[in-house]
């Protein structure tokens, strides 16, 4: 035999001779090694001393304990003296022992792995208050484990070794995992993706200061992402070593996507402040330099009189506009849904009349193509959205045009009732493509309108739960809206 | 009183041009009047005069811009950005001045923050403000 292979031979006996339980341990409490006494305390074969850290009988609870003392050896590097501690055998039998662990280090002085010699304690005394510190011990995990896991709310409690201890139903709902208990299992291998949180715990575990990150990105299994907000909680031994922690996720989601509509409403609310104290000023300006102009030619050039005259209307009537379309605007907000059974060629009609004059005077020939006989709505909504999308059409012919045309079309897709204004006017700038819709957005010059037009049709809309876009831009205005059919 | 050669009035509103013009041809002494009817037209003179120095007859560069801000396609402060990039350098320096409705502390200062604009007129234009320009800005 090789004097290096008799030298192993010849420790491993001696090791082997000692009465003392003898265990060397890695990473994790990972199990490596264990003398016979420790075997035959523990009436384990060695194939079963690879399967498992502690004997079938043994108390999850005391394993809590010696997690975190493996924990603080190998993390540290230095000796732990354990006064007392308990370990349960293949029958069930609880005794006490005295352990000193230890680190083992590699030749770079990093901790390897760790060793421990325990010797069973007879003193009566010693056992007895041990017994009663360990049920106190038991008692208190045990409280705090029943609680974590009754919270309606989405918790988890780890060891010090970021095991679960225990977890709550709404842990598991939140994060989708439907797969076996993970009692003892690590965080890291289960969760450390959809929760990225493992710089932040292992500092909680380290210092014992609670930690919370605000808004973090969770990956649910299907790929959904939701905005948690995380709090990290040390727990305590009765000794007041840190035991673990515990972890509470809020879901911020919703929260979250509502104080970005406030902040989106907010500026829409800014935004139309300032463009509606602007518009409304704007003509009253206008009129008040034509009124300058007036007292200027009014007895040595009364013809541009006349001319100022007509600027001096069109202003009134743009400022008029601005203030109807204001008001409408308001109601649409703000309107209840009463639905009613419209039928469709009376209503259109209706619309129409108030038109005819303005189509006539630009020539315009107007194209019905109505497939819906009745529709049940608010007569009130859909009046004003074929109302303001037909102005619209009528108002930015093109001149040089001749054969000026409008094409409306109301019919049944699918679920959805679709109203379709066509035209081949002015067409809209691509400038504007994006933002057609938008409050206070006029295509060009040309448009003598508040710009709250097409945004008014789009509240409406947004109301009506349907949906609004404009096919093209140039020639062939195509507006489109639609909403679901009530039945 | 001093003559300015040229003015480009960048509006949208009809009246407010009028007004303008109308002062600046009474009151004020400007040879050339210029409109561009928002700051997209306004900005294609200024790009068709650096690419192919498009003068308009001599109207073109203007000495003085009343250059309004609410403004479809381009408005007013888009506009001087725009401007900004062509980085253009002429004989005489444009100046311009923002004539608009708004008294909005955020556009005074907005305006006043910007190298470009020399002066912030709020609307309507007066034969005062023509005199004042052309004394200011004329030759």
């Amino acid at each position: 035999m090789s004097s290096k292979a008799r030298d192993a031979e010849w420790y491993l006996s001696i090791l082997n001779a000692i009465n003392d339980l003898i265990l060397v341990k890695g990473d994790r409490s990972k199990l490596l090694w264990a003398n016979r006494a420790f075997l035959e305390y523990y009436g384990m074969t060695n194939q079963e001393l690879q399967d498992i850290i502690d004997a079938p009988h043994s108390d999850p609870d005391d394993t809590v304990q010696y997690v975190k003392d493996d924990h603080y050896v190998f993390s540290s590097g230095r000796m732990l003296d354990i006064a007392s501690e308990p370990v349960t055998n293949s029958q069930g039998e609880t005794a006490y022992f005295h352990t000193i662990k230890n680190a083992i280090f590699n030749d770079g002085g990093k901790v390897e792995r760790t060793v421990g010699v325990s010797r069973r304690i007879s003193d009566d005394q010693v056992i007895q208050h041990s017994a009663i510190e360990r049920s106190e011990r038991k008692s208190s995990l045990n409280e705090l484990r029943t609680l974590v896991r009754h919270l309606p709310s989405a918790v988890a409690m780890l060891d010090v070794k970021q095991r679960f201890l225990c977890l709550s139903q709404q842990w598991s709902q939140l994060l989708g995992y439907t797969g076996d208990d993970l009692t003892e299992s690590f965080f890291e291998d289960y969760f450390a993706s959809q929760l990225p949180i493992q710089t932040t715990l292992e500092a909680v575990l380290s210092d014992g200061v609670a930690k919370t990150i605000e808004s973090i990105s969770i990956l649910t299994p299907e790929q959904e992402s939701i905005i948690g907000t995380v709090h990290i909680h040390p727990w305590f031994f009765p000794d007041g070593a840190v035991g673990g922690a515990i972890l509470l996720i809020h879901d911020i989601t919703q929260l979250k996507q509502s104080e970005y509509q406030l902040k989106r409403a907010n500026e829409e609310l800014m935004q139309f402040n300032y463009r509606v104290s602007h518009d409304l000023v704007a003509p009253l300006k206008s009129i008040k330099g034509l009124v300058h102009i007036c007292q200027e030619e009014l007895y040595s050039n009364p013809e541009m009189i006349e001319s100022i005259h007509h600027k001096m209307i069109a202003s009134v009537d743009s400022l008029s506009s601005l203030v109807n379309e204001l008001f409408n605007l308001a109601k649409a907000d703000i309107q209840c849904d009463d639905n009613e059974l419209i039928e469709m060629s009376e209503f259109i009609n209706s619309l129409l009349i108030l038109h005819q004059e303005a189509m006539d005077e630009s020539r315009i020939h107007l194209h019905l193509d109505i497939s819906v006989s009745e529709i049940l709505g608010n007569r009130s909504r859909i009046r004003q959205i074929i109302d303001n999308l037909l102005s619209n059409a009528i108002k930015y012919y093109d001149k040089k045009e001749s054969e000026r045309s409008i094409w409306i079309t109301i019919k049944r897709e699918s679920a959805n009732i679709l109203i379709r204004v066509c035209d081949n006017g002015l067409g809209i700038d691509e400038s504007i493509h994006d933002t057609a819709f938008d409050m206070f957005v006029r295509g060009s010059a040309q448009y003598s309108g508040s710009g709250l037009g097409l945004y008014l049709v789009r509240k409406h809309i947004e109301n009506m739960g349907g949906e609004y876009h404009i096919q093209s831009f140039k020639k062939n205005t195509v507006v489109e809206v639609s909403f679901p059919v009530r039945e | 009183m001093k003559t300015i050669r040229s003015v480009l009035i960048v509006d949208d509103n009809q009246a407010d041009i009028e007004i303008a013009s109308y002062f600046l041809n009474k009151n004020g002494n400007v040879r050339n009047l210029l409109v561009a009817e928002d700051g997209k037209e306004a900005l294609s003179l200024f790009e068709q005069f650096q690419s192919s120095c498009v003068t308009l007859n001599g109207k073109f560069p203007p000495r003085v811009i009343l250059l309004d801000i609410n403004m479809p396609k381009l408005n007013g402060f888009e506009f001087l950005e725009r401007y900004a990039e062509l980085n253009l350098d002429f004989n005489q320096p444009v100046v311009i001045l923002m004539l608009t409705s708004s008294e909005f502390v955020g556009d005074i200062e907005k305006a006043d923050n910007n190298p470009l604009v020399q002066g912030y007129i709020t609307k309507p234009f007066s034969r005062e403000k023509a005199i004042e320009i052309c004394e200011k800005f004329g030759e």
